[in-house]
């Protein structure tokens, strides 16, 4: 599988009537502007000119923006005439109190010579949508190398077992790191890969998709061939860090949530976007595929949970159990981490007390005709709640048919039964907030990763506490490395 | 800047002048002791606490409208000016899967990219490469983000220098230099991370480093932050004022001799005498809310007594007006209104205030009253302050307002910014009120109940009580602190009230901020009035009494060059447009639409034998109709007892006692509400939000079925006789009553504390529910009965009603006792009672309010009365006996020639008089307390 952005950017022109008429001379302007000139917009103006910060009323987060005059209603760009383009004097004024990008360092001359010759160009940006924001006009960033040794383990958020589990995936800096779940060897190194890891899914013995990207920057769905150890493909685009991926129950598409709220569902074999929808009002943390296929679900720090029809991307319910005022089952939480059950419906967990198991449909009609008060008083709806015993915020969850292994703020990781009654109970702990957390395929391992950077594996027949290691090429060795079997 | 702003601005701010800084009159050079002190720097191990949270304070990262708010900013939520270290700890490092912080990069750090704005942040620029924080937050992260939070605390902060400063002209630097010493033992230079604020920026500025630069002549405060330990430094900018000399004035008492000091002090004059009209209005108006009658005015003019002002101020002080006024200045902030209390306890507790007041209650006795009285609000009035204000909180921050002069609410969530007080003095004054239930009619004292702290969840003592002690009445011994010297705020926020109301302006202003960060304009004046209060036996009319009396009181308004600017020094008298009450009183007298008490000895002496006529005229009527009113409560189809409330409310459906239970509970349980009409709201608002359980008795004669309206209909559930009565259309329910008594059970979910309930029917019984115990005990005669069969007569209601409003004095809205809001009184800032801040009188002038005089009907209908009042009066004594009244002074011949002219060549006589009043109803000098 290969992704080519030109080709894609292409595809999407010829949506439209003009791109027929499109000669080879324009085709060189057009990519001028996305490889030449956004690159140096993006990097050096827009976090002062972007969508929401806007200095001076003037914006240049779009083609569109950066044509519109800011509060001086002088035009920016005045096509062949640089002089009298204000993007351009600013960037070479003499008046150092003026001079952009203002309080920082001049430009490189190429860089400010590009400008200019952009603008005596004509300013031309042909085929390019000026309604789409020029970070996603660049398409995905090439990362650098990873560090040969880090000098202290970083917090670690992603964790996934390999098909057969004896591969445990986890997130490094700028890499993604392969380990023996049975000699904690580290196996591979995965670099060419965005600085933070925060969810990491096997496809099948050779692939994985991660989401991740650079906070408040960039952030990417990609697909990893192990085999080659690289990334091979690169299904979206974000404006901050991807934190969650799920795959469809039949394999071919994959959804990825952003910090930003949105989330874009792709067709895996040709990185296609199929829908994307941004609906949550605060950061995405966790995405899942019902099991039937029908519905995507994606939990928010926004306390709900918006459910989606997978196909199109409408969306179908908002399922408030995290966020109620009234009843029994009260409290106001952020949802960090969901999986399906059943046939269409999810288990979802994040602040307060339950591990909340519902279904899309009955959700709706709870929400949606509250005829009778007095019933919806009494009746809390059709979710069933499961005491876990923790308190602060719970980040991961990892299930096991009907057993759910949760952890977050405390460290502690508990064993709740979703199926009965039974008492939550404590199979392993870290000293730290765990982030992460992930079953083998057959059930019988749990491993664990968090803030410490330690990557704990626990046996699920509670035989042993497991082991625990620092997951990360660290120069020396560290002291957790002695936290052993007992 | 141009001489006239900085005159305004220095008397605009304030100053703690403590008396050793300005005897000394110079500009003391600040001692640092170099020894004990390290400069700071980042070359070592930084710590969290000590030195990264004060330096997201210092880059306002922290501040209540960023970061700082209770929502935080996207996402990033830091606690207010760093108070709680740990959340702070939990946001930097771990929240957001630890998105904010790159050990590996320090600079790629969201926490310093999106500040410096290499990252889009909303927030805009806030950090620098050059500021000190930059280099603490860098070193930080590169130390690998220790976020520890530390054992040892911040317990001291000494800033050099640390008392009053005076810097001799604009111009002029003092730098400040603070330091922080811990619990360990180790003190260290901070400066540079330390929070800097001037409260007047135009007085005197202050630089990130501590550097204070004068700017104009003033007087400010520059208050320094470190963690949670907040000082502040009073900062006098002073220079030479061309030509200024001080013209000596009468100082007749101790308050002339104080602000006089701080006159001299600050280049400003003092203004002269006014003359005697101008006193008696002014005087009269402050102390009685009303104007001083035409023949007051003329009398005090001609008397020629040398103690005449003060035997006025005695006279008015004995007044009931001075009374009934001065209680509904503190109605108004203990929000004395019908909707919060029990119908007509409002009134009761105004005229508790007022009687306080005739009196001369102690402020100390009233104010122990109000807090810890219990019992039953219609026979202990003070009560109801507690009845209408229903959660420990609000209890909490209206107690420290009202009688602290303290806005306490923000350390509701966390420590307060501006001041010390802290979330535990704040859960410990709840705790004061945590042994207290109110049932909407009376308060009484429990033995158990907790409140806790909500962070830190441990159960919090009460406030005023000795350490680890239990006190026997925590309300009690609350009070009993509050309301005493040990309490320094409560003197000084009651002798500044009075003082406001008496200048239009608090020493302290606004008068319930009393804070570090808000000095008086004159520290030594507020003390002296405190002290004089605390040892005089908390005696207020004392202190009016010498305020009335000093030549500042009495100055004119007249100003010269050298204190025109001055509205913060008493330098002069400030013109204040009558408040709303006034004024539609004073408008009311001067037309005669209000009939004073000169004309009112007649009317009210044939009021009373009308009424004693027709009464004694009415007697032998009296067994026919009690016969009457019997056999109707005997005959009637149904008749409804009064409403009865389950004493117990739930806070949820989930908590509430199941129907079954209710039917079995003891009628000791249930309270009966007979004060409650049917058709008319029951607010559960006198409690909290929560779930009710209402009962009522309906007895039947035949099983019939009645239909009534229940609101709201989905938030409430019906019993009739232990079966569920289902809803019907809207708010309809059919009730099945069977022949006997029957008992309906209302279930109600409340929960919003202000939301009403009523059930409306037709009651077949047309017997008063006022009588209905009486008749039903067989009662012959009774205060029930006997007001029953006077109000069944027309005439005889009307003229009780007559005779009731002049002996309350209803006709006046500045001495009834009960708001009664016009849309004229709105428009001139009456308050609808809604908090305990002065500050909700509006004083500033509208438009409105000058279409209200020009046009609003309210005015329009009174000047009707104008020909009929003075019919008896020529031209001329019209003219005369106008001015007196509005003006409490003759008129000049040339404004008396005017008038004539006006007058004689009007067409139509009473529109000429009318128009007359109606100019003279405009006019500064009218609108005006001067």
């Amino acid at each position: 599988m290969k992704f080519d952005i030109k080709q894609a950017l292409l595809q999407a022109a010829t949506a439209t009537i003009a791109v027929f008429a499109v000669s080879q001379a324009q085709a060189r302007a057009e990519q001028n502007f996305v490889q030449d000139i956004a690159p140096i917009v993006v990097k050096n103006c827009i976090a002062c000119h972007g969508e929401r910060t806007a200095l001076g009323g003037y914006r240049m987060h779009t083609l569109e923006a950066m044509m519109r005059p800011g509060a001086s209603g002088r035009s920016p760009v005045a096509a062949r005439d640089s002089e009298h383009s204000l993007v351009y004097s600013r960037m070479v004024t003499t008046e150092l109190d003026k001079r952009m990008p203002q309080g920082g360092e001049k430009l490189p001359p190429i860089m400010v010579n590009a400008i200019r010759m952009w603008i005596n160009e004509g300013a031309k940006a042909p085929g390019v949508d000026p309604k789409v924001p020029l970070v996603k006009l660049m398409g995905p960033r090439s990362h650098p190398a990873a560090p040969a040794t880090y000098s202290a383990p970083p917090p670690l958020a992603a964790v996934a077992f390999s098909l057969d589990g004896k591969i445990i995936a986890t997130g490094g800096y700028r890499e993604v790191l392969l380990w023996n779940r049975a000699t904690r060897a580290l196996v591979k190194r995965i670099g060419g890969v965005p600085e933070r890891i925060r969810a990491i899914q096997w496809l099948n013995a050779d692939q994985l998709v991660i989401a991740g990207g650079i906070p408040g920057e960039y952030g990417e769905a990609a697909v990893i061939n192990v085999k080659a150890g690289r990334r091979t493909g690169v299904l979206a685009t974000f404006p901050d860090v991807a934190s969650s991926v799920a795959v469809s129950p039949d394999g071919l598409r994959v959804a990825a949530g952003c910090a930003d709220g949105s989330v874009i569902c792709t067709e895996l074999a040709t990185a296609k976007q199929i829908w994307s929808s941004k609906v949550h009002a605060d950061q995405v943390t966790g995405l899942a595929f019902s099991a039937n296929g029908q519905f995507v679900a994606s939990t928010g720090r926004d306390k709900v949970v918006k459910v989606y029809d997978a196909t199109d991307g409408t969306l179908y319910t908002t399922y408030n159990g995290h966020n109620r005022n009234n009843g029994r089952y009260r409290g106001q939480a952020p949802v960090f981490a969901i999986a399906a059950d059943g046939t269409a419906g999810f288990v979802t967990v994040g602040g307060g007390q339950w591990v909340q198991t519902w279904n899309p449909e009955k959700a709706k009609a709870e929400t949606g005709d509250a005829g009778d008060m007095e019933t919806r008083f009494f009746t809390q709806g059709h979710t069933r709640y499961a005491e876990h015993g923790l308190t602060g915020d719970v980040f991961a969850m990892a299930i096991v048919g009907t057993i759910a292994y949760v952890a977050g703020e405390g460290g502690s990781i508990q064993k709740v039964s979703l199926a009965s009654d039974e008492k939550s109970k404590e199979v392993g702990s870290q000293a730290d907030w765990v982030y992460g957390l992930a079953a083998s395929p057959d059930g019988k391992w749990l491993a664990a990763v968090g803030f410490k950077g330690v990557l704990q594996v626990i046996p699920t027949d509670g035989t042993t506490t497991g082991t625990a290691w620092v997951a990360a090429p660290v120069a020396s060795p560290a002291p957790k490395q002695r936290t052993k079997q007992k | 800047m141009n001489s006239a702003l900085r005159i305004s601005t220095l008397l605009l701010t304030a100053a703690v002048g403590i008396s050793a800084v300005l005897a000394s009159g110079s500009n003391p050079k600040p001692v640092v002791k170099k020894t004990d002190l390290r400069a700071y720097s980042t070359n070592r191990k930084l710590d969290f606490v000590q030195d990264v949270v004060p330096v997201l304070t210092k880059q306002g990262c922290a501040g209540g409208s960023c970061h700082g708010s209770p929502q935080g900013k996207g996402s990033f939520s830091l606690s207010l000016f760093g108070y709680d270290p740990t959340m702070d700890q939990r946001a930097l490092t771990r929240d957001s899967f630890a998105r904010r912080i790159d050990t590996f990069v320090p600079d790629a750090s969201l926490i310093i990219r999106k500040p410096m704005l290499k990252t889009p942040h909303l927030g805009g620029r806030k950090l620098r490469p050059t500021d000190t924080a930059y280099t603490v937050l860098r070193t930080w992260i590169a130390q690998g983000a220790d976020a520890t939070i530390s054992a040892t605390e911040c317990t001291k902060l000494t800033i050099t220098p640390s008392t009053s400063q005076i810097l001799a002209s604009p111009g002029k630097q003092l730098p400040l230099r603070v330091v922080a010493h811990y619990s360990d033992g180790t003190s260290r230079d901070v400066t540079p991370i330390a929070t800097f604020e001037s409260a007047h920026p135009a007085v005197a500025k202050v630089s990130a480093n501590g550097l204070i630069t004068g700017t104009g002549r003033g007087q400010t405060a520059v208050s320094i932050r470190y963690l949670q330990h907040l000082e502040s430094v009073p900062i006098k900018v002073l220079g030479t004022v061309k030509g200024y000399t001080w013209k000596p004035v009468p100082e007749v008492n101790i308050v002339d001799k104080l602000v006089n000091q701080t006159l001299k002090q600050l280049s400003v004059t003092a203004s002269p005498t006014c003359n005697d009209a101008t006193f008696l209005r002014r005087v009269t108006l402050d102390l009685t809310g009303m104007l001083p009658s035409p023949e007051t005015a003329r009398a005090f003019a001609t008397d020629k007594s040398a103690d005449k002002r003060k035997r006025m101020v005695d006279s008015l002080l004995a007044s009931d007006a001075f009374a009934r006024f001065w209680a509904l200045k503190r109605a108004d902030l203990l929000r004395v209104t019908d909707e919060r209390m029990p119908h007509g306890r409002a009134a009761l507790l105004t005229k508790w205030l007022a009687d306080g007041w005739k009196t001369n209650r102690p402020a100390d006795v009233e104010a122990k009253a109000l807090i810890a009285t219990d019992g039953d609000t219609r026979i202990t009035p003070p009560a109801n302050y507690l009845v209408a204000v229903t959660t420990p909180d609000d209890r909490t921050e209206m107690t420290a307002q009202t009688f602290m002069g303290t806005r306490i609410n923000c350390a509701k969530c966390h420590n307060h910014p501006y001041e010390k007080w802290t979330m535990n003095d704040y859960y410990s004054i709840a705790a004061a009120f945590a042994r207290t239930e109110t049932d909407g009619f009376s308060v009484t004292s429990t033995s158990a109940g907790e409140t806790k702290h909500p962070t830190k969840g441990r159960i919090m003592p009460p406030y005023g009580a000795a350490k680890g002690s239990e006190p026997a009445n925590r309300r009690q011994t609350f009070a009993n602190w509050l309301a005493s010297p040990a309490n320094p705020l409560f003197a000084r926020t009651e002798v500044n009230r009075i003082w406001a109301e008496l200048f239009g302006r608090g020493i302290v202003d606004p008068v319930d901020d009393f804070r570090a960060s808000n000095p008086p304009s004159n520290a030594a004046l507020l003390d002296m009035l405190a002290k004089r209060l605390e040892t005089n036996g908390f005696d207020r009319k004392d202190i009016i009494r010498l305020i009335c009396n000093s030549q500042t009181y009495q100055r004119s308004n007249i100003t010269d060059a050298f204190n025109k600017n001055d509205d913060a020094l008493f330098s002069h008298a400030k013109p204040r447009l009558l408040s709303a009450e006034q004024l539609l009183d004073a408008i009311g007298v001067v037309t005669g639409d209000i009939k004073t008490d000169t004309d009112l000895g007649p009317v009210l002496r044939t009021l009373t034998s009308d009424i004693d006529a027709l009464r004694a005229s009415r007697a032998s009527g009296y067994t026919t109709w009690l016969d009457g009113q019997k056999a109707r409560y005997a005959s009637a189809a149904v008749v409804a007892e009064p409403w009865q409330l389950f004493s117990q409310p739930a806070t949820s459906i989930g908590d509430a006692l199941p129907i079954k239970d209710i039917t079995k509970t003891p009628d000791s349980q249930w309270l009966e509400r007979d004060d409650v009409k049917d058709n008319q709201d029951i607010r559960f608002g006198h409690i909290k939000g929560g779930v009710y359980w209402i009962r009522r008795v309906i007895s039947s004669r035949v099983a019939q079925t009645m239909d009534v309206n229940i609101f709201p209909a989905d938030r409430t559930a019906v019993w009739v006789n232990g079966k569920i009565v289902p809803r019907g259309d809207r708010e309809k329910r059919s009730l099945p009553l069977k022949e006997g008594v029957n008992t309906v059970y209302i279930r109600c979910d409340m929960p919003d504390q202000f939301q009403p309930f009523w059930m409306r029917y037709r009651d077949t019984c047309d017997v008063d529910m006022s009588i209905r115990a009486s008749i039903r005990q067989n009662k012959n005669s009774d205060d029930a009965l006997l007001a029953a069969y006077d109000k069944s007569d027309g005439n005889l209601r009307g003229l009780l009603q007559n005779q009731n409003a002049f002996l309350k004095y209803d006709r006046y809205a500045t001495q009834r006792s009960e708001p009664r809001p016009t849309q004229f009184l709105a428009a001139f800032g009456q308050p609808k009672r809604e908090t305990a801040c002065a500050c909700e009188r509006q004083t500033n002038p509208t438009l409105l309010q000058a279409l209200e005089l020009l046009n609003g009907s309210e005015t329009y209908q009174r000047l009707g009365n104008i020909s009929a009042t003075y019919s008896a009066l020529d031209d001329a004594a019209f003219v005369e006996r106008i001015y007196l009244t509005a003006m409490s002074r003759v008129p000049v011949a040339k404004e008396r020639d005017a008038a004539l002219a006006f007058l004689t060549k009007a067409g139509d006589k009473n529109k000429g008089r009318i128009d007359f009043v109606w100019a003279l109803l405009s006019t500064k000098e009218f609108l005006f307390q001067h």
